[in-house]
């Protein structure tokens, strides 16, 4: 009961800017990057305790996560004197090398041959034969788009052209979904709000919303 | 919302008012007076329940939850929704789990859903399932997991060595792992430069926004079956036969679709009404 009243009342605190700025906007703002951090720490702390320092304080001094653990604790020189600054470049130096290492790995299979690989642009399916078409299509013209050596003139003016459609499309789409995703997290947080106790809070809220409007004379 | 036209009868920060306003409507009212539309079943979702559904017996399901607490609603009932699916299998099949997550967040997410949404009695930790908590180290810690699976994993979820947790003494990497699946609210390509050239199904349950982005590695097969987002996860709880907090967002979901339907044309033939009138 008190989760959902409190996330009622964080949901009303932010939604209030959609009638305007106030403080308690900000208060909900200033809240939850608060709170996403600390839970971020407080987890990065338990999980240091749990393979960390238990293995520690038995006795077992080397494993992968406690060197990765002390790569962690040697990048904190950074904030220490000018003369060990030099020592946080090692887990920076680790940490890209390794990284790259183990990303490219997997790049070249699935993210590059097997993006270039079909077996025929013409299928079955007259629907998945127009599909391959247009992506075939869209690819070479917003190639054209971005080919900046030549004069955007005649056909590579006209692919350029179709390309920028077809990007104006993918945006769109984009865009599109990401509305739709937006009031995904919309519905969500209302299937509470809605329920008591947490509409008691909405309540509220539109009382007080509804003074504020009476106070300033009627906006509408 | 910073600046106001004049010379319309209605500001533009009252237009965003109103707006707001109609939005927050359109959505309250299926959820006080639930409408009973019909749940269609995609053949995305279909695709994916089939593929679960035809997990073997005695297979082992590795799950990455890679979703954060802000997209819960989006992402929660496909996450919800597969876990009481794979539970099931669990029971039936003596298929084994193995859970982790990528976040911090993820790994509460994970505890949340085993704690409040699956029925785990008569299910052993440690022998049927397993929860390994987050495993930081992001795209490293998704290689190392099917590629030297005692050494990236030490510990479970609260700290009991693998080597004391019976269904994960032996396992050793990407062999011992029938099924791969993860949940997603940004970019899979760490998953599939990992976990594609195993060569094992691979399942997604990701964010609505993020499916265009994934096209490639689905029409390509390298992921062998999706859900897309909150309607995906409704879909699936229909097929389960498991109503839960997908099916329940469905009815907001379709009349929000009709409202920024109606907007746009509206605010279409507004524009274009302007232009002939010339002004």
């Amino acid at each position: 009961m008190i989760e959902e009243i409190l996330l009622a009342v964080l949901a009303v605190m932010a939604w209030s800017v959609l009638y305007k700025q106030n403080p308690l906007f900000r208060v909900a703002e200033s809240m939850t990057v608060g709170l996403t951090l600390a839970f971020v720490v407080y987890t990065g702390i338990d999980v240091l305790g749990k393979r960390v320092f238990t293995p520690w304080s038995q006795g077992v001094w080397l494993t992968p996560t406690t060197v990765a653990a002390i790569l962690g604790f040697m990048s904190w020189t950074r904030l220490g004197p000018r003369s060990i600054n030099w020592i946080s470049r090692w887990p920076l130096a680790c940490l890209a090398g390794i990284g790259t290492g183990i990303a490219v790995k997997g790049v070249v299979g699935p993210q590059i041959l097997g993006q270039l690989t079909t077996k025929s642009l013409i299928s079955s399916d007259p629907l998945t034969s127009v599909n391959n078409i247009i992506i075939v299509a869209a690819t070479i013209t917003t190639l054209c788009h971005f080919t900046f050596s030549y004069r955007h003139d005649g056909v590579l003016g006209t692919s350029a052209r179709i390309g920028r459609v077809f990007m104006m499309l993918a945006f769109g789409t984009m865009l599109g979904g990401f509305v739709m995703t937006a009031m995904g997290y919309l519905i969500g947080h209302m299937f509470v709000v809605v329920k008591p106790p947490a509409v008691y809070v909405v309540a509220v809220a539109l009382a007080v919303l509804g003074a504020d409007v009476i106070r300033s004379r009627g906006i509408i | 919302m910073t600046s106001e036209k004049k010379g319309s009868t209605i500001s533009v920060i009252n237009q965003d008012r109103v707006i707001f306003l109609l939005i927050f409507i359109t959505i309250a009212i299926p959820m006080i007076a639930p409408l009973g539309l019909p749940i269609p079943v995609g053949p995305t979702t279909a695709k994916y329940f089939s593929t679960v559904e035809s997990i073997p017996e005695g297979s082992t399901v590795m799950w990455c939850t890679g979703i954060g607490l802000s997209i819960w609603y989006n992402t929660g009932p496909g996450e919800i929704a597969t876990f009481k699916h794979i539970f099931e299998l669990v029971r039936e099949r003596h298929v084994k789990f193995i859970v982790f997550s990528e976040s911090a967040q993820g790994a509460s997410i994970v505890r949340r859903i085993l704690d409040e949404y699956i029925d785990l009695s008569g299910l052993t930790y440690g022998e049927d399932y397993v929860d390994l908590g987050w495993i930081p180290g992001g795209e490293a810690a998704l290689a190392g997991v099917v590629t030297d699976f005692q050494s990236t994993v030490e510990t479970d979820h609260e700290g009991t060595p693998t080597g004391e947790i019976l269904m994960l003494r032996d396992v050793k990497g990407a062999d011992d792992f029938d099924v791969l699946g993860f949940s997603s609210g940004g970019m899979i390509d760490r998953f599939i430069r990992q976990w594609e050239p195993l060569k094992k199904p691979i399942l997604l349950n990701m964010i609505a926004i993020g499916i265009p982005l994934c096209m490639p590695y689905i029409e390509k097969g390298m992921v062998m079956a999706y859900l897309n987002g909150q309607r995906g996860g409704a879909e699936y709880e229909k097929l389960l036969m498991q109503p839960g907090m997908g099916t329940s967002f469905i009815d907001a979901q379709s009349m929000i679709h009709l409202y920024i339907v109606a907007m746009i044309l509206v605010v279409s033939f507004w524009s274009v009404s302007r232009r002939v009138n010339g002004r």
